[in-house]
């Protein structure tokens, strides 16, 4: 039994943008509206957000998409 | 810890202790005893009361001491849907169980599976509300491994 979200092929730099940006993980979270645990468990690479969520956290940081989550093969 | 895998835990743990209950009114010395309907109506009522209340009570704790934010998002519902889905299989075991056994015991006089005797109502009943427990339980351990792997 896998838990859902993440199977190591999608990396973030979640933590290195929020960070830089001055955020707390629970602000994060505010913004993004989600727990503070799911913005724990994406920035760990434990959790695959949704693309939703993903585009959310990538306005947060007003940035591309593609520069703050990675796919790879 | 988010309040999802938080409720997880305390409902694990009074699942387990309403389960002992139900199992203590309705066992003796290991074995469903034969108990009169009256007797498991109420166990049935009580256990039903127990777990409505205990949850009920549960919910209202953790509001209580709620800091603030998002109480559930994406990654909380997918947990849970997970979860739905073992909880789900474990019941299909189970009564599917209970239905071979069941049929076993009316083919086989001789058979070597462990002796359930379904004909009899208190451990029908015994059985149908464990099978019920022994999802739940599954299905919070379920949520809690998800959290914590």
């Amino acid at each position: 039994m896998t838990p859902p979200g993440n199977r190591g092929s999608v990396t973030n730099r979640v933590r290195k943008l929020r960070e830089a940006a001055g955020l707390t993980q629970a602000e994060l979270a505010e913004r993004v509206g989600a727990t503070r645990q799911t913005i724990i468990a994406v920035e760990a690479e434990k959790y695959a957000p949704s693309l939703e969520l993903a585009f959310r956290l990538a306005r947060v940081f007003r940035m591309p998409f593609e520069t703050v989550f990675h796919y790879d093969d | 810890m988010s309040e999802h895998e938080k409720f997880a835990w305390f409902s694990l743990a009074a699942a387990a202790l309403v389960w002992a209950f139900f199992g203590m009114r309705m066992t003796e010395g290991g074995w469903v005893a034969d108990v009169s309907v009256r007797h498991m109506l109420w166990t049935y009522v009580a256990t039903v009361v127990l777990m409505i209340v205990s949850h009920s009570i549960i919910a209202a704790l953790l509001a209580a001491r709620r800091a603030g934010g998002v109480l559930k998002d994406e990654r909380d519902a997918a947990i849970e849907a997970r979860a739905d889905r073992i909880e789900g299989y474990v019941l299909l075991v189970v009564i599917n169980g209970l239905v071979i056994h069941a049929l076993a015991d009316a083919t086989f006089a001789g058979h070597a599976l462990p002796r359930i005797d379904l004909g009899s109502l208190p451990t029908l009943v015994f059985a149908l509300i464990s099978a019920l427990f022994a999802s739940h339980i599954v299905k919070q351990a379920a949520v809690i491994w998800q959290y914590r792997s």
